[in-house]
């Protein structure tokens, strides 16, 4: 017990950078993925990642090409906005792709699904083709939350403070539009302009965290929370809060897991954001009377 | 104070598609207003029109009193609702505008005691009946106090027990002569309360029929 204190002691004060980052992203992904579990937009959930993830290999295949460098002379690693301009570039681009069948079907997911393999196998290709081959392909796989930079910690700060605030301000109509649409509309909530700011918000979440903690991480986050306690909650409050703590609760097992046994932070957080959504299961379904009783319905 | 909801030369349908009109119409509150015809004769389309849920093809609103709508579907199973609780789908039924206007715990509790649910308020939407489920959206719809309300086959799918359940409530609401509320069906045998007019649409042609006068 004593070896793995200190393990997480040591670790916490070398990573404590990617620990807060991974933490801040764990607990408003799943909100998010809240939005998107309600829409039944699981695809739309996977293609925005993969394609912010897709727009970062971008801007790691682009930055030598635009830096320049010799063989003597390796490339600078690419600039964090460059990524994030790269993920935005990319992520219009699939917006366009899909919304064009959203108008003329009423449902994007099919062609969401095509973006993110689409997206996926771009990041593959971009990454290889980069002279960061190695290291780049490592963090398509494994994201580097044990090397983020403290100004990487300030960016996913900062930006879960912006969604949170907003998601905390509008979360009526963030949620009415997403599980009612008519009674959004004669309740005076525009539905398209409200399902643009849940993209809108999903994106900026995606863009700011992809590159820091890699798009595997991202999607476990939004996806699995989201789609294991939704179904089972009986308010919108406790959907938006278990899966938030699901996100975080997840994040440190993750943490502690992988400093203790020395292993990638990614598959232990996807493993543990599983297993702890799925304990929680029990949670999302207590009725407001509370006390252990679960909802047994008479009918 | 009355509500009326005027309209002229209204041409309802789908872009590129009307369905029925033009025609002109003015609702007054006082009673039920049934509109009527055969499947596909374009009934919920003037139902969704009037709620603000399709833009009409043509016409325009010439008058209407202020305040909320709120809008009765005919299927309510919608599957992002069935995990809920119902006591929080029917305080989703006041976000007006995204702000809590109606949706608070004595709100939702007075309109779930209205329709007799209020035995069911922490049952999962989901679990309940036909004609429960169908309560609880007219609960959701009234939580708001709207001044218009359009009631979608509200008794499509239930049984003779349901059926007189919710022709009991929708009676009870009509009774309210700050509210005009319209009643959408092709059967209207089970209809109890003081009806207003009715709207037959047959053929694409719409004809309004006043019937009896405000209710007092």
């Amino acid at each position: 017990m004593e070896s793995i204190i200190s393990a997480w002691e040591l670790a916490i004060g070398l990573f404590a950078d990617g620990f807060l980052s991974l933490v801040c992203a764990a607990a408003i992904l799943p909100a998010l993925g809240v939005l998107l579990a309600y829409r039944r937009l699981p695809f739309t959930a996977m293609a925005i990642p993969a394609t912010a993830g897709a727009g970062a290999a971008f801007g790691y295949w682009v930055w030598p090409l635009l830096a320049g460098f010799t063989l003597d002379a390796p490339p600078t690693p690419p600039p964090p906005l460059l990524l994030v301009a790269g993920g935005l570039l990319i992520l219009l681009l699939g917006i366009a792709f899909i919304s064009g069948r959203e108008e003329r079907s009423g449902s994007a997911e099919p062609r969401a699904a095509i973006l993110f393999l689409g997206a996926t196998a771009a990041a593959e290709l971009l990454l290889q083709a980069s002279p960061y081959e190695e290291a780049a392909s490592s963090w398509l796989r494994q994201g580097r939350v044990l090397s983020v930079l403290p100004e990487g910690r300030w960016r996913v700060i900062l930006m879960t403070t912006l969604v949170s605030v907003l998601l905390l301000r509008h979360r009526r109509a963030l949620l009415l539009t997403a599980v009612d649409r008519d009674l959004a509309v004669t309740a005076g909530l525009p539905e398209r302009r409200w399902r643009f700011a849940t993209l809108a918000l999903v994106s900026l979440a995606c863009l700011v965290t992809v590159p820091e903690l890699g798009p595997h991480i991202v999607l476990a986050l939004l996806l699995v929370p989201s789609i294991l306690l939704v179904p089972r909650a009986v308010t919108f409050p406790r959907a938006l809060l278990l899966t938030s703590l699901a996100g975080v609760s997840s994040a440190v097992c993750a943490f502690l897991t992988s400093v203790v046994l020395d292993r990638p932070v990614t598959p232990c957080l996807v493993l543990s954001t599983i297993a702890v959504s799925a304990a929680l299961r029990p949670l999302a379904a207590l009725d407001r009377a509370g006390a252990g009783r679960l909802v047994r319905p008479t009918l | 104070m009355t509500a009326h909801f005027e309209v002229r030369d209204w041409l309802i349908g789908y872009t590129d598609h009307p369905v029925a009109g033009p025609f002109d119409a003015r609702w007054e509150s006082g009673g039920l207003h049934l509109i009527r015809g055969e499947n596909g004769s374009g009934k919920s389309t003037l139902g969704r029109t009037i709620a603000g849920l399709l833009p009409p093809c043509g016409g325009r609103i010439v008058s209407r009193s202020p305040g909320p709508t709120r809008f009765v579907p005919q299927d309510f199973g919608a599957a992002a609702l069935a995990s809920l609780r119902t006591d929080q789908v029917v305080a989703s039924g006041g976000w007006e505008g995204g702000r809590e206007s109606g949706g608070g715990s004595e709100e939702v509790r007075s309109a779930l005691d209205d329709v007799g649910l209020l035995e069911f308020a922490t049952t999962r939407f989901g679990r309940l009946s036909g004609g429960q489920a169908r309560r609880a959206l007219i609960a959701r719809s009234i939580v708001a106090s709207p001044t218009f309300l359009v009631l979608d086959e509200p008794t499509a799918g239930l049984d003779r027990a349901s059926i007189d359940q919710v022709a009991e409530r929708i009676e009870a609401l009509a009774a309210d002569r700050e509210r005009l509320i319209w009643v959408v069906t092709h059967q209207s045998d089970w209809l109890r309360g003081p009806l207003r007019s009715i709207t037959a649409i047959a053929d694409g042609v719409v004809e309004l029929e006043p019937v009896g006068s405000p209710t007092t």
